[in-house]
């Protein structure tokens, strides 16, 4: 027990209240500590599972869905092309003289657009009488034509639509 | 001064000299001067520090205040205490400033006193009074007897107290005179035989190294003088 004569400083407080109040803290802290450290455990558990799951798709939206339900059709059209016939039909009609310069077909026309250039109105006829006896192309008609002036040797332009046989 | 590691004083306070003990960390510097206005020199040395002033037993008064039932309130403590004090000291005591313990010891200093010291730290200085306690309470503090009753002999020049520490509580406490160390064997028997047939012959002494009485077991604090006083306050606080 400590002898108390001051005459300025107040005595002196046990200490037991606040080695009672450390020891409570330290144990609370302890306990706080050890909480976090569990919840933080099952945080981590929680993410490793959540990593394992398949990953949970976005609902498209309906008006996104329209469009790449169209552009999922308009690829499987233009898959679903006849390209082999189609490519052997023009190779089968070809000639020096004709030069094909474009060859657009369209699956959801079922058709088939040739730009070519051709030296005279002849050779261009008999190019459009050799794709029309292919077996792949029908209805073979020349759309458009054009003599191009600025060419010295006065070629011939034209444009050959014919519809793709064996198309639904 | 860095307030974290603030520069601690310790000041030993005779009627006729002074002893400082500066500590700053585990560093003590001391120093100690004769003088015939002890407070003036405190009041020159003091600067930025936190100062406990220890104050000789030729400056304090001591008396045991019986426990009474009831009293009740501080004020009434102080009033007891008063009671006693003037019983033993007489009117003079009417002016003292007293202080009590728990274990039913009182001190009383003459209230100039005491007004003299504090107006060494005025409001706007930086050094703070942060004690001022009789050496009795120091040397106490810092012998901690534990449950053995022993006599605490607080030795100086020309005086010595000698004070009965029990578990109970203080059983006598006397400041008498003393020629020299020699006498104190002599003293500690008389105040033994007042004490009573169960008063313990074992003493804790501060301030000398007299012989001891045949017969008794004496300790003696390592605290060397003139410093002892402030030192026993620095010992007593770790």
């Amino acid at each position: 027990m400590r002898l108390e004569l001051d005459y300025i400083a107040a005595p002196r407080r046990s200490h037991v209240l606040g080695v009672g109040v450390l020891v409570l803290s330290i144990v609370v802290a302890v306990l706080v500590l050890e909480r976090y450290r569990n919840i933080k455990l099952e945080i981590a558990q929680i993410e490793a599972a959540e990593s394992m799951l398949p990953v949970e798709r976005k609902p498209i939206p309906r008006k996104n869905l329209d469009g790449e339900l169209k552009n999922a059709e308009a690829v499987m059209r233009q898959l679903a092309l006849p390209w082999k016939e189609m490519v052997g039909a023009v190779e089968g009609a070809a000639r020096p003289e004709i030069a094909v310069l474009q060859m657009q077909p369209d699956a959801q026309l079922r058709q088939l657009r040739l730009t070519a250039e051709a030296p005279n109105e002849k050779a261009m006829l008999d190019y459009l009488a050799r794709l029309a006896d292919s077996p792949a192309l029908a209805e073979v008609y020349i759309a458009s034509h054009q003599v191009l002036l600025e060419d010295p040797r006065r070629p011939l332009q034209f444009t050959v639509l014919a519809r793709l046989k064996g198309l639904p | 001064m860095s307030r974290l590691w603030p520069e601690r004083l310790y000041v030993s306070l005779e009627p006729d000299s002074v002893a400082f003990c500066r500590v700053h960390r585990k560093t003590v510097s001391k120093s100690f001067f004769e003088t015939e206005s002890p407070i003036q020199k405190l009041k020159e040395t003091v600067k930025d520090e936190k100062v406990t002033v220890v104050l000789s037993n030729r400056l304090v008064r001591y008396a045991i205040v019986p426990f009474d039932a009831a009293v009740s309130t501080p004020e009434e403590e102080q009033a007891l205490a008063r009671f006693h004090f003037l019983r033993i000291y007489g009117e003079r005591a009417k002016t003292w400033e007293l202080r009590l313990s728990g274990c039913r010891l009182a001190c009383g200093i003459d209230s100039d006193l005491l007004n003299a010291i504090k107006q060494c730290f005025p409001a706007r200085g930086r050094a703070r009074l942060v004690s001022v306690q009789p050496w009795l309470m120091a040397a106490y503090n810092h012998w901690k007897p534990g449950t053995q009753s022993a006599w605490l002999v607080l030795l100086e020049r020309e005086r010595a107290c000698l004070a009965l520490a029990s578990p109970k509580g203080w059983q006598s406490v006397q400041s008498l005179r003393l020629q020299g160390e020699e006498e104190l064997a002599e003293l500690l028997q008389r105040e033994a035989l007042r004490a009573g047939d169960g008063a313990p012959r074992k003493a804790m002494v501060f301030g000398g190294r007299p012989a001891a009485p045949a017969g008794w077991q004496v300790s003696y604090s390592p605290l060397e003088n003139p410093y002892s006083m402030a030192m026993s306050a620095v010992a007593s606080r770790l």
